[in-house]
Order: C-alpha cells, then structure tokens, then sequence
C-alpha cells in the first residue's frame, strides 16, 4: 500500500492505474477510501472471476486458471505499458490471483522481489506441506517471464540471480522503507507506564519483534542473553514481540528454561499493534536482530527510524539495512551476539554512536525513494509492441476457446457466472472499438475518389488507431446487419490473409460507429441497428460526402438515388453527427436541417474536417481493356484533359463532351478522357460517349478502374477538368490537385473553398463556355501562365485521422451514465408528490441532459434486480402508466452515477448488496431523500411503515451520498447520521436542492375541459380557506378544524376546503369531517381532485394553511405563491427555509390560539396588510433539474472523459 | 492410549505422504468425501497434526463467488452473448475430447 501510494504521489505525467481483485471485494472499499483525493476514482478499477481459487483449496485448479485468464484479458484492456505485481506469491490461502504471459505475452510485467526463503529452506517451509511447494514452484517458474524483478535489496537481487539463473540485469533493487509513523516520538509517563504494565516490562528491556521461525534465529539470541553477566541481566528484560504460534512459543520458553533464564528475564509479549510498537521501539535499550536469513529486515529499520540502538546479524541484507560494521555480530556464535549487547548495555557512547548512525542511514530508506526508482526502470522497459490486427471477434473467441478448455460446465448456469463475470470486466474495462464503416469500398469494385479516400483513411487508423480505441472496420449485409469486416482490415494492415467467415457485429456502451464510406441502400436497411446502437450507448457518426440530393433537389426529384440519399441522411440526423469535408457542406447541410421538416437529434452536430487525399499508391493491375504503355503514348500525344466521377447528371460531363466536341470540330488536338461509372440518368450521355466518332482516338471512357490505371491517366494527362454542378467535398479535384495537375473548374463554393485561385475557373451551361477556358488555358500554359495547383493547400489522411480524433472521437469517449431510478413510477403513477418530481426531473433531463452522461431510466421489481426502463416516460413512449416492457438488466462501469429518485423502500433495502458492489465496482450511488418524518415522527405512521423507511435509511447511510430535497431535511439527515452512524458521517456527501413549480406553464394539462374549481361550490362573500394534502395526522388537520369551530362558533363567515385524499390512521378525523354539521355548508373535503381543479382551487381560494407538523418541502406553498395565494403556516423550519417572511406564521398546538391567529391574519388581510407571498423564490423545473444536478456534482471533469489527460505511459 | 497416539501419528504421515502427490489427494479426498463423517475425523487429525488443514478441504462450486446475480434471466445483453459463445466453444471442445 505504501508502496503504491508512492508510486501515485511520484508518477509525474505517467498514468496509474490500480486494478484490484473482485474476488477480494471487502478489501476494495478500504482501498478506495486509502487512495480518495490522490488518484482519481475511475483509475481504481475491479475486475472479476468466479471464485474461490485459492491453491491450498482442492478442486480450484480450473477456476483458478480461468481467473488468470479474466485477469490479464482485463489488465490489457486498461491498454497499459507495464503492469506491475506488487506481491506474487498470492493465492494460496486466499482469493489472490496472480499470474504473468497465461493470456498476453506482449505487455511487459514487473514484479516486486522480496526473497527466496522458501526456496532457500525447504525442508523448514516446502517439505511438509506438498500442496504449498506446488504452489510456490508454479509461482516461481513465473518469474523468468517478468521482464524486471524489483528487489528490496542488493542482497535479494543478488539471491535471486544466483538462484534462479536468470541474467544479472533482470534484478534490479529498488530497496523499500517503512511508514513515516515509525519515527522518534514523545511518550507520557502515564502512556509509558500503562504500555510496560501491559506487557509486563519493569526494566530497561532489550527488544526483538518478529516471527519466530527457525531461521528467525530466537534461540541463540535467548541463549546469548543467558550468557550476559548477572549484573546486567538483573538491569534488563528480553522483550519478544509478535505473533508467535503456541508450538514456537513453548519452544522458546523451553530454550529460556533450559538456559536458565527466569519468567521474569524474558517475556513473550505476543502481538502488538503499530502504536504500541512504535512506543516500544521509542523505549526500549537496545534492538537485536539475530534471523539467519532476511530479505530486507523490516524491524531493523523501523527500529532505527525510532531512534534505537540497532544490532543484527552479519548475514543476508542485515548488513545493507544496518550500514554498520560495528553493530553486526555473527548470529551463529552465541558468545558473539552476548558481547555485542553486552557492548551497548555498557558503553553509552557506543549506543550513542548506533542511535546517531541509525537516524542517519535510516533517512536513505523512504517510499518517495523507492518509487522513483520504480519509475525510472519502467520507463525504460520496452512498450508493448503493436501487433497486427486481430478483430475483437477473434481476440474474443480467443479467450473463450481458452476459458472452455479449462472450465468444465456442468451446465448453463456456470457458463452464465463465467460469462457475467467477463462482461463486468468488459465493460469496466478501458478498452473501446472504433467500429469504421467500410460497406462502400466492400460493396462496389470500381474504385471511387469516396473509395480511395476511406481505404487511405482506414489504413492510417489501423496503423495509428486513436488513443483508447480498437479500430474495426465492418460493413453492412441484407438484413440490416453489420459484420466485422476482419479480411479487409488485415489485408489493410499489410500482413497475411485470414481463414474463416466474417463475424457479426458486437458492441458496448463508449464504442464509436464511424460511417466513413456510403453505400445508401444497405445503410438505410439498417437504421434500426443504429438506433439499437445507440440506446446501448455507442455514438453513431457518419462522413456525408454527397448533399447533392439536398442542394439540387430539383434536378433531382425524379430519380430514386436522390430519394434514397435524403432518406439516407433523415437517419443520418437521428445519430450523433455528421462529418462534412468542406465547410461549404457544412453550411449547405446546416441551410437544410434548419429547413422544417427535418427531426434531428439533439445530439446531433456537424463537424467540418478538411479532406485527406490519399498518395498515389503502387500499382495493382494493369486497365483491362487499354494496355498501361498503350494508354500513356496516346494520352501523351496530345494534351488530355481527364474527368474524374461518377457519370452522374449534375456531374457535368455532357458539358464537357459538349465543349470537347466543339474542339474537335474546330480542329483543336486534345483528348477527353472519362473515368467513372455510369449512374442513374444518364443513359443518353453513356449512348453519345459510346457512339461517338471519337471514341477510341481523342476520347476515352474507362468505367471500371483501378489505382494503375486512375495513375496512368493522372500521369498522362495535361489538366482535370470538374463541371459539377454540386460537389460535396471536391475530392477528386484534391486528388488531380496531388498529382500535380492544373485544374478547370466549374465556379461553385465547394471548388472555390478547394482550390482557391489555384485554378481555372468557369461559369455557365454550355458547352462553349468550357471550350473557350480549355482554349484560353491552353494558351496560357504554353506560356506558363496558367494557374498551378501546387499551392493548393492538401491534407495527408494522418492529419485527417488526427482531426478525427481530437474533434470527433475525443468527445465520444465513454459515457458516464445517469442511472436514475424510476421503480415506483414504473409500477404505478399515482399522481403522489414524490412521482411529480421524478416526472418533472425527469422530463427535464431528457431536454437538458446534464453534460456527459446518459440519462438512464432503471427500476427494480420485487424479486428481480435492476433492469433499464428505457425510453421510460420518453416522449413517443407508451403512457407510463402501461409501461410494463421488461428492459434488460443494468451494467455498470466505473465513473457511472446511480440515482435513487423515486422514494421505494422496501425495493432499495433488498436491493442493499447490489448498492455495496457497485460501489465497489466505482458506481457512485446517491439517493433522493424526501423527508425525514418517518425517523423522526415514527408514531404518525402505520405500524412497519417506519421499519421499511429505517431500512431504506440505512442503506442511504452507507451509500456515497444524500440530496435532500431542502436545507432541512439535510440538517435532519445529517444529524441522523452523526447519531446512528458516526463513523460513516466522515467523507459522506449531504446535499439540497430545491423543488420547481413551473411558473410559467398551467398545471394542468392544457389540452383537458377549462378548469372546474371546486371551491366554487362555497357562497360567493366567505373567506375560502384552503389546505391542500393527503389526510395524515401529522399534517395538523384536526387543529385547524378545532379552530374553525371555534370561529364558526364565533358567526365567522370563513370556509375550510381541505384537498386531499384519505391517509393512514385518521379514520376517526374522516367520520368527524364527513359527519360534521358544517359539511357541504362551511366544510368541505375534495378527495379526489385532478392537477386542473387543484390549479382552480389555487386561484379560487383566499389562504392557504399549512398546518403540517413536518414537511420534506411544503410543494402547496410554493404552489400558492405560485397563484398569489397567501399562506398561513406553522412556524417549522422547512416552512421558513421556504416562504421565508412571506407567510404568516402560528406557533401554537391550542385551537383557541389558532382560532386567533387566523382571526388576526383576516385582519390584517381586509386591510391589506398581510404577508405577500410573492417573495417566495419560486423555481422552475428546469432550474430546479439543473440545481440537482449541481448537488449531485455529476457535471464535474471525469479524468476518462478527457483525452488529452491520457499521458504516454500506464502503469 | 499410546497405541492411539501410535495411529494417530501414522494416519498424519499417511496424510502427509499422499498430499504430496495433488492428484492422488484430490482423488483421495473425492472418496473420502462419500463419508463426511470419517472425512471430518481425519481433516481434524491433520489439523492437529499441525498439516495445513486448508488442505484436506475440497471447494464446493456452489461457494463459487460471482459479482451479483448470475442466472442466465439476470444477465446483461454482453452477457448473454459470451455465455452463448462459452456454451458453444465448451460443446466443441467436448466433441474433441471425444474419441
């Protein structure tokens, strides 16, 4: 642990990243709670496997192995440089799993080196226990496949070379230390006294702390004792400190007794804990160490670290820790070890002399030291090296076939805990795909300017894939489905071909879909994949090259291409975004979208990047029909001109034929060359090409080419000439421009933003127009005049895999998720405040989503877990009041954060340990609390009711966090915590916020009959009291009907409307309401009011009390306020915190005194005078969703949502 | 009573001598684990014998630790997917195995 703190606090710009064991689950929460506030949570990472594998267990091999497998498959998804094993030899009695090169052999692994004692003394640790040497030499044999072995001394890297024959540099010693609490410290004479007496110590004491075993050496060093002249022995005590078994402390009293030493000589004290360690390390004459063999000498050097004078032995590392020759003895030779004590018993100076020199060496060993050390020999370790690529699908099936091999199921249910356990570490992992869209360049076998560019980009990415991303590039088949496209991308790695179909598709919340190449029909065939994409949190972009359909829908109407294309592009706006080449697209796009109707995703955004265009890349074939040599001599004969699309009509190639045409008549020597295939609407321009005289001699069409012979004619030809009419990202004119060729271009935005004034420009329908620029720059290239596009400004497909990511992908990185849970709204709406609040937060989230995190609707069932309530309460969803669809169970990543807004208590309490393993997975889990009436007001309550809330509030306690939905309810919850849970009220996070009531917007729905007051039914004149809430006895109901007796009583001509339905325990108060004399003439009681009549009575009614003992909130008062409605309230601290000075307060449990108050507040009202609650700070729900938020903290930076906080180097 | 104490110590070097060999005491321990009774004797012999009595123990796969509830109705859509893979891949390799 100290250790690995040091390595945090030292690692400068290294990223660290701790991954524990979930088969160890109650050793992570500690952990956690050790690295709080140095290393950022979502660097702690748990990782999974069905247990138990602990060797000494029989029956644990397969499970072991396949824990070892889940490990490192695990460990290289966090894509580190180094993984470092702090301890090894793990797992035998435990759950401990360790393992180095059982799934990959490419990351470089380190390991810390203690010591070889087992080794070294078999017959003491291996002999008698077979099942642990197997375990200890399987261990062992692992340790040649570490590339460095960190020592903790000279000594033991010296050990460990000498006897396991590796070479000398695999060794390196980066030492250890001791905790900074170890140090000289005062200590009270009552302190001093109580921790002798404790332990039986009356006189200056000579000191050992360790384990007892033979190599440990304890019987010499009681035997030396012996031998100390009487004098001294009578001063001292031996002090023996630690854990003995009870077999090795008869063994040592034994030795005692047979050396003639009393009970009272030599104490066996037993186990002491730091503090009283570090007091007795502080107090004792003299430390002796006599062990035969050490890796270090832990004891030796806390000792000294508090100021003790030190003495040890002169064999193994004793001597490298001590770092003095005089303060070593030979720990064989009795006689040897009594002199040295018998040195520093008598010599005051000598023991001076030791205290001086053990403060000074001890200062060499520090943690700080020791991590740097480790540092600095990993950055020199090798980086993995990039392999060649293999398809998720198969590094999958990889694992699996691995997994099968050594577990055998005895049925579904085991593969299904090996198969959770994997997903877990899946998605907890840090490793994402870049799934690249590549169903253009599969599909057609013409290569395209489109198709060159995507095969030049996807082998950039390959080469270079994006920080954090595994790039896949899959293609879309019949049916809607998408397949890794695995041969395409090895072929594109330049490696062998691979055996075998392609594989579907799989994916994972924080993947990314690139769409970088068309192919409209299959793609708009698997829109629905896209949306499921999408709902499983990957980010869905697509690159648009073509809005021709969109830009000249005219010309267009008529064909089915320009149908499919926009159809194509509505699915295109219901993804993430889009990525335009140019930003002339980008504006075109943008005109179009603004243009109704078009539903777009709120999400959806238009990234501009600047084109890449491929360079000309080696020859694969020769033409088919033209012979490359052939081809070059005619082309060179005269001056080409080469056109390079698509035959499509807005391309403008019967333009140019045109142009071309009126050249040939008039004699002029040139050649057209054509090169694309032809599209749809455009039969008569391929029947004028076909059937022209020309064909053949000056003019050339070549459908089908490839890069030899797209090379060839950009080789061969003198200019490029584009007429397109729109052109969504001009790269075939990059292209031409990259070879260096002149262009003549039709005028449009996209060619001017291209090229600029790096060429030829043309404007016009006719042909002549285009017949006059090629004469007129024919002309002026004979004088070298002409344009030149070499200053043309080119992208290389690096830079445009480099804009991808830092634009495109960088903001796509793995979605925190707001699991927000939704139980009770999902079973039934009753319309209570509670479900009011989670609709209207709710609703707000879905229009606002707080910045970077998914808004996740989840519920839990009696007897089932927690499953996604998606597109809950969605606009388009089914009314939630049906909502029964059965969404699938949650998953949950380190950085997500579990809300529990809908108040079901019983659910959250049996729901408890799958709170505690989120939390231990990194999930922050927090609740909404509502109030806190039932803890502190249980007799208001139906009997268990307050036992469920008890439950709840438990499980609240121990979560990361409360939001109370007032500063009240906080100051109750918190001192609730203090009181019942005080060890758990440090670190625990109590918020508030407040509730909205939307000002601006009816309460009811607009849509319903107008509203109908139920308070008209009083007469016109009275005063209309109101009290709005579910009949409970804490809400003060029979007091104020007391006290309107009394003014009844009184000839007051006042109403009491009260709003409501019948709650629990007030049977009685319902018999004497209904029965009251009053009832239908003064007293009313509306128990069954819709939001639009409660709206009315709002409006119709002249006070609101409220009257209620405790309240989370008091929503009627801000729905008051709302209305201008005045209140009178008790005066508790909610009602205070709420209406502040703008309600008129009573303070009083009599009905008299009551009566009173309300009478004075009707004075005050005829004359104008009464508190106006128009102070009131009324806050919508939007701003009350977005204060929410801000307690909830969510909104902060999250280290994995940052690319640019990804260093060069994991550990 | 030496005579016991004679067993007693016989029975442990036995215990000691067949744990050496971790197939033979995994197939050992398999049989005795048809009569808890003499198994529970005997691992409390070896106990007190001072043998590392975590080592006469078998685990029980049902004590299997796994993070939250792993029936197949309880797993995530990954998870259905790997186990569906881990069914198919485990089916092959028993096909393989077979003469």
């Amino acid at each position: 642990m100290s250790f690995t703190k040091a390595v945090v606090r030292n690692r400068g710009e290294h990223d660290v990243f701790l991954a524990l064991n979930g088969l160890l689950a109650d050793s992570v929460m500690p952990i956690r709670r050790e690295f709080a506030g140095i290393l950022p949570s979502d660097r702690i990472r748990v990782w999974h496997a069905p247990g138990p594998v602990s060797e000494c267990l029989a029956g644990n091999d397969e499970r072991r192995l396949a824990a070892e497998l889940l490990r490192e498959d695990f460990l290289r998804s966090l894509q580190p440089d180094v993984i470092h094993i702090s301890s090894l030899f793990e797992g035998y009695v435990d759950n401990a799993v360790t393992s180095i090169g059982a799934h990959d052999s490419t990351t470089a692994v380190t390991v810390s080196f203690f010591d070889l004692i087992p080794l070294l003394h078999r017959a003491q640790y291996l002999d008698p226990h077979p099942l642990y040497e197997r375990f200890y030499t399987r261990k062992l044999s692992l340790i040649p496949r570490a590339s460095k072995c960190l020592s903790i001394s000279a000594f033991s890297a010296n050990d460990g070379r000498k006897h396991l024959q590796l070479p000398a540099d695999r060794f390196v010693n980066v030492s250890t230390a001791v905790d900074t609490k170890f140090r000289p410290i005062e200590i009270e004479p009552d302190t001093k006294r109580y921790t002798l007496g404790r332990l039986g110590i009356e006189r200056p004491f000579v000191l050992y702390t360790g384990g007892a075993d033979e190599r440990k050496n304890i019987a010499k060093l009681v035997f030396a004792y012996a031998k100390l002249p009487e004098e001294l022995r009578s001063k001292h005590q031996l002090i023996l400190v630690g854990k003995l078994p009870a077999v090795e402390t008869r063994a040592i009293e034994g030795a005692a007794a047979s050396a003639g030493l009393t009970t009272d000589e030599i104490r066996l004290c037993g186990y002491v804990d730091d503090d009283q360690l570090i007091r007795l390390y502080n107090l004792c004459e003299l430390f002796v160490m006599p062990s035969l063999y050490e890796g270090f000498g832990l004891p030796v050097l806390e000792a000294m670290r508090c100021g003790a004078p030190v003495i040890a032995s002169n064999s193994s590392s004793l001597p490298e820790v001590l770092g003095c020759e005089e303060a070593l003895f030979d720990p064989e030779n009795t006689d040897a070890i009594r002199d040295k004590m018998a040195a520093v018993l008598t010599s005051g100076q000598f023991r001076a002399r030791l205290v001086a020199h053990g403060k000074r060496h001890a200062a060499r060993f520090s943690w700080d030291h020791t991590a740097r050390s480790a540092l600095d020999l990993w950055e020199t370790l090798p980086r993995p090296k990039p392999h060649f690529h293999t398809s998720s699908a198969v590094h999958a099936e990889l694992l699996i076939n691995r997994l099968s091999r050594c577990l055998t199921f005895s049925g579904r249910e085991s593969a299904a805990g090996l198969a959770a356990c994997l997903a877990q570490n899946q998605i907890s992992g840090m490793e994402r795909q870049l799934l690249i869209d590549v169903s253009g360049v599969m599909e057609r076998d013409s290569p395209s300017a489109e198709h060159r560019f995507v095969v030049a980009c996807v082998r950039e990415i390959l080469h270079h894939p994006p920080a954090g991303l595994r790039a896949e590039p899959v293609y879309a088949v019949d049916g809607g489905d998408y397949m890794y496209a695995e041969r395409f991308a090895v072929s594109s790695s330049g490696v062998a071909d691979v055996s075998g179909a392609d594989r579907p598709i799989r994916w994972q919340r924080g993947d990314v879909f690139l769409g970088l190449s068309t192919e409209y029909d299959l793609q708009v065939e698997s829109a629905e994949l896209y949306r499921r994409l999408r709902d499983d949190g990957v980010v869905v972009r697509f690159c648009v090259y073509d809005l021709s359909a969109v830009e000249l829908s005219e010309q267009y109407e008529h064909y089915d291409d320009c149908h499919i294309q926009r159809r194509w592009l509505s699915i295109v706006t219901s993804c993430d975004g889009a990525i335009v080449l140019t930003k002339t697209s980008a504006d075109v796009f943008r005109n179009w979208l603004d243009k109704p109707p078009h539903p777009v995703d709120h999400r959806f955004t238009i990234t501009h990047l600047r084109p890449s265009v491929d360079k000309p890349t080696p020859a694969r074939a020769s033409a088919p029909d033209v012979q490359g040599a052939d081809l070059v001599r005619v082309l060179a004969s005269r001056p080409s001109f080469a056109t390079v699309s698509n035959l499509e009509p807005h391309r403008g190639q019967a333009q140019i034929l045109d142009a071309f045409e009126l050249l040939w008549s008039e004699g002029f020597e040139a050649n057209l060359v054509f090169i694309g295939k032809p599209g749809l609407g455009v039969e008569e321009l391929a029947e004028r090409i076909q059937g022209n005289p020309q064909l053949g001699r000056r003019l050339f069409w070549f459908c089908d080419v490839d890069d030899a012979l797209l090379d060839t004619v950009y080789r061969s030809s003198a200019c490029a000439v584009a007429a397109s009419l729109s052109d969504g990202c001009g790269l075939s004119v990059l292209e031409a421009a990259s070879r260096g060729l002149p262009l003549i271009l039709r005028d449009i935005p996209v060619y001017r933003e291209v090229a600029g004034d790096h060429a030829q420009y043309f404007t016009g329908a006719h042909g002549s127009v285009i017949a006059t620029v090629v004469k007129k720059w024919m002309d002026r290239s004979a004088t070298s005049t002409c344009p030149k596009p070499y200053d043309i400004a080119l992208l290389d497909e690096q830079e445009f895999v480099e804009g991808l990511q830092a634009r495109v992908l960088g903001a796509a990185f793995r979605p925190r998720q707001l699991l927000v849970d939704v139980s009770e709204l999902v079973r039934t709406d009753a319309g209570a405040g509670i479900q009011r609040v989670v609709r209207s937060i709710l609703q707000n989230w879905r229009l606002y989503p707080p910045e970077g995190l998914r808004v996740e609707t989840v519920y839990a069932s009696q007897g089932d877990i927690y499953r996604y309530a998606k597109h809950f309460g969605s606009p388009g969803a089914r009314a939630h009041k049906h909502w029964q669809q059965k969404g699938d169970p949650i998953e949950y990543a380190p950085g997500d954060v579990f809300l529990g807004l809908d108040f079901q208590p019983v659910l959250v309490a049996s729901n408890r340990d799958f709170f505690r393993q989120m939390r231990v997975q990194g999930v922050e889990v927090r609740f909404i609390v509502y109030d806190m009436l039932q803890a502190r007001m249980p007799e208001y309550f139906p009997a268990g009711a307050s036992t469920a809330f008890m439950q709840w509030l438990e499980v609240v306690g121990e979560s990361d966090g409360a939001v109370c939905i007032s500063e009240s309810v906080a100051n109750e919850f918190d001192a609730w915590l203090r009181e019942s849970h005080e060890d758990r009220s440090e670190g625990f996070d109590t918020q508030w916020f407040h509730l909205g009531a939307d000002i601006n917007e009816p309460l009811s729905d607009s849509s319903m009959a107008p509203p109908n007051s139920p308070i008209e039914k009083g007469i016109d004149g009275r005063k209309r009291f109101l009290m709005v809430g579910t009949i409970e006895p804490r809400k003060g109901h029979t007091i104020v009907l007391d006290a309107f007796e009394i003014l009844w009583a009184a000839g007051a001509t006042v109403e009491l409307h009260i709003v409501g339905k019948q709650g629990w325990l007030v049977e009685a108060l319902a018999r004497r309401i209904r029965g009251h004399s009053e009832f239908g003439e003064k007293l009313f009681w509306h128990s069954r009011v819709e939001d639009h009549e409660l709206e009315a009575a709002y409006r119709d009614a002249t006070c609101l009390i409220a009257a209620s003992e405790g309240e989370g909130f008091g929503l009627p008062i801000v729905e008051a306020a709302r209305h201008g409605l005045p209140v009178i309230a008790r005066d508790i601290p909610i009602f205070r915190e709420i209406a502040g000075t703008c309600a008129h307060y009573f303070d009083v449990d009599c009905p008299e005194a009551l009566a009173e108050r309300v009478r004075s507040w009707i004075c005050l009202f005829e004359q104008s005078r009464h508190p106006r609650v128009e102070g009131v700070e009324l806050l919508t729900w939007r701003e009350s969703a977005s204060q929410l938020e801000r307690a909830l903290n969510i909104a902060r930076p999250y280290p994995s949502t940052r690319l640019e906080t990804v260093p060069s180097r994991k550990v | 009573m030496r005579l016991v104490q004679l067993l007693r110590s016989a029975t442990a070097a036995l215990i000691c001598q067949i744990l050496r060999f971790p197939r033979l005491s995994y197939s050992v321990n398999r049989v005795l684990m048809l009569a808890p009774a003499l198994h529970q004797r005997l691992f409390r012999l070896a106990q007190e014998s001072g043998i590392d009595t975590g080592l006469v123990r078998r685990a029980h796969p049902e004590e299997a630790f796994q993070p939250g509830n792993t029936r197949r109705r309880y797993l995530t859509r990954r998870g259905r997917e790997i186990a569906a893979d881990l069914l198919a891949a485990s089916q092959v390799e028993g096909r393989r195995n077979t003469p």
